[in-house]
């Protein structure tokens, strides 16, 4: 295993190194709070942050892209063109949502070209989190705070230094490519890096999830759900701040002739989602939209992939206008069997 | 931007005849032809599927295909106006292309079918897939496969009847049982009247080494699923088709998932087993 330690005082250069000839992606401080963003100053780059507000996916499955560009009824025939791209200082709950929405692209065999190739372009630097933040609950949905699931490179924060560990082939040819500002790590560093993130765990405050998918299943006509979907704005940043949610929409745009065919993201909360073009509307009320994102997570994806679509990032719950924890709606459905 | 390899993007196909379909004037069947012969092979489609139906600048509509495999060198699709994509479709005149996606979804069991009897019920426009089934069934070759084939259909006005000259063929074959009923006839009207659940219990077809397939309206499944009970036909024998909003056809967007399914790529086609198995979100 090819484990580097890189001196934070090198920590411009690398990132100016790695952003040679590709697109650095990294969180950096706007005025609305840390975000993910394309990096031309490497001064600006902000590992300290958690969790950024929202999540890296946009980086593999855009808010909005073009699907293909056309004029009249003739589709531009160029195919997708994709950036070499760096995606650094992702923390390990963002980088495992990568590892579940692979399985959603490739499902039952049918690849969704424009997410695979953002994916096969971008190479994922992973941070182990010291010191969770106050909505965190990764240990409790199979991550934790070095989780290496679908990151190509792990980093550990030591203080006046980073570890780099590579994951994968390609995570060892980027750090051989930097190995210049690098030294080989020592039995020390990696004791310290392993300390850290262990020291990390201690910190997560454990959540009760269902285990039981057939209480899940019958928590399906639970009063509980009416008692939260009165809640629910339907507003869906939940969705949007998601690193797993994957939903989207598919609409044209045209001008003067020309136009193109765009996805963007969207949402179960949503009351349009599933209105059928007679007016017919199987989600009818907030309660079953807002129990349809619970249990699509916790009980569909479960059946369908082997694991619940959740990380536990907690940015559901940091961003509710509305207060909703997720954490403590699992906690009811995890209480009882029979959930009323 | 290659349709074989991008499943997002649609086959160009020419619209080669339109027919307006009933008296509302609000369904037309569109006779589509390929301009490639290397996708029409590529398209290979079961009855019981659907496509995206694509128009540029508008959007696309999940629609099912109506024409049977075995009708070569062109695709039907059965479209009611309803909102932009579709009122567009209706805009269009024979000659131009538009575009289509597919075949999406799972079809009729047919290999299940083969060898039974099989009882085709359905309703209104929902009817489409079934015409694709029943082609398909008495197609030269095929007829010999399945058992007795009863076909019931009915709509609201005999001016509301999809495929009104197909329909008479059908009815003066001997290896068809087709029954067409109206819910309220017209002075020229000589056929039958009567609900479809009703016109199904008075036919009474035996559920016997049968399977039977169900296609309509919410409120005519509604009552008729107690008729189909009544005859003896089991949940895993009685054959559905569900409707829900679609966005991409091949189980990513998230739109058309009930429980652990999605109606797009495990079905449309389903068994009555399997949804009464699912909660109740369609």
């Amino acid at each position: 295993m090819l484990e580097v330690t890189l001196d934070k005082s090198k920590l411009q250069e690398l990132l100016k190194l790695l952003g040679t000839d590709r697109r650095l992606v990294a969180p950096v401080v706007d005025k609305l709070g840390t975000v993910f963003s394309e990096i031309t100053d490497p001064s600006l780059v902000c590992l300290e942050a958690v969790n950024t507000n929202l999540s890296p996916k946009e980086t593999v499955f855009p808010q909005w892209e073009t699907l293909y560009t056309f004029e009249g009824n003739q589709i531009d025939k160029a195919e997708l063109q994709i950036e070499e791209t760096v995606l650094f200082g992702v923390r390990p709950c963002d980088a495992r949502a990568f590892e579940l929405l692979d399985r959603v692209f490739t499902w039952d065999g049918v690849n969704d070209p424009y997410y695979l190739k953002r994916r096969e372009k971008t190479l994922v630097v992973a941070l182990a989190c010291n010191a969770p933040g106050e909505a965190c609950f990764c240990t409790s949905v199979g991550g934790s705070p070095a989780s290496e699931s679908g990151a190509d490179v792990l980093g550990f924060d030591l203080g006046d230094c980073l570890l780099l560990r590579a994951l994968t082939d390609r995570g060892k040819t980027l750090l051989n490519s930097v190995s210049s500002l690098t030294t080989a790590a020592t039995e020390e560093e990696k004791k310290a890096a392993q300390n850290a993130a262990s020291e990390a765990e201690k910190l997560l405050k454990p959540v009760a999830v269902p285990e039981d998918l057939a209480a899940l299943k019958e928590s399906f006509d639970a009063e509980m759900w009416k008692e939260l979907g009165l809640k629910c704005l339907g507003c869906g940043v939940c969705a949007y701040a998601c690193p797993t949610c994957h939903c989207f929409d598919i609409t044209d745009e045209v001008r003067k002739g020309a136009g193109r065919r765009v996805r963007s993201w969207d949402t179960c909360a949503f009351s349009l989602f599933t209105l059928h073009g007679s007016g017919h509307n199987p989600r009818t009320t907030q309660d079953e939209r807002y129990r349809q994102r619970v249990l699509h997570k916790f009980l569909y994806c479960r059946e369908n992939f082997g694991e619940a679509f959740c990380v536990g990032c907690g940015r559901c719950v940091a961003s509710c206008p509305a207060g909703l924890d997720l954490r403590a709606v699992l906690e009811r459905l995890a209480s009882t069997a029979k959930v009323t | 931007m290659d349709p074989i390899t991008n499943p997002y993007v649609p086959y160009p196909v020419r619209i080669d005849e339109v027919t307006i379909e009933n008296d509302e004037r609000d369904l037309k069947t569109f006779k589509l032809v390929f301009l490639d012969p290397e996708h029409e092979k590529a398209f290979a489609y079961t009855p019981g599927q659907f496509a995206e139906l694509s128009v540029l600048g508008k959007g696309e509509s999940p629609i099912g295909i109506a024409s049977s495999p075995t009708e070569e060198g062109y695709l039907l699709f059965t479209v009611k106006k309803t909102g932009v994509v579709t009122g567009e479709l209706h805009s269009l005149a024979e000659g131009e292309v538009i575009g289509v996606r597919g075949p999406l979804g799972k079809p009729y069991p047919i290999d299940r079918m083969k060898g039974k009897n099989v009882v085709l019920v359905g309703g209104g426009f929902a009817f489409t897939t079934l015409r694709a089934l029943t082609q398909y069934m008495i197609a030269d070759g095929n007829r010999s496969e399945f058992g007795e084939i009863t076909v019931i259909y009915g709509a609201r006005s005999p001016g509301e009847l999809l495929y009104k000259e197909e329909l008479k063929a059908w009815e003066a074959r001997d290896d068809l049982k087709t029954i067409i009923t109206v819910d309220k006839g017209d002075g020229a009207w000589k056929g039958r009247e009567g609900f479809v659940p009703t016109v199904l219990e008075e036919v009474a077809p035996s559920s016997k080494d049968a399977l039977m397939a169900v296609c309509g309206p919410p409120i005519m499944i509604k009552f008729t699923l107690p008729v189909v009970e009544k005859l003896g036909f089991a949940p895993s024998d009685t054959i559905l088709s569900l409707e829900m909003r679609m966005k991409c056809g091949i189980g990513k967007c998230g739109r058309c998932n009930i429980g652990s399914k999605y109606v797009c790529k495990d079905g449309p086609v389903f068994t009555l087993e399997e949804l009464n198995a699912l909660p109740a979100e369609f």
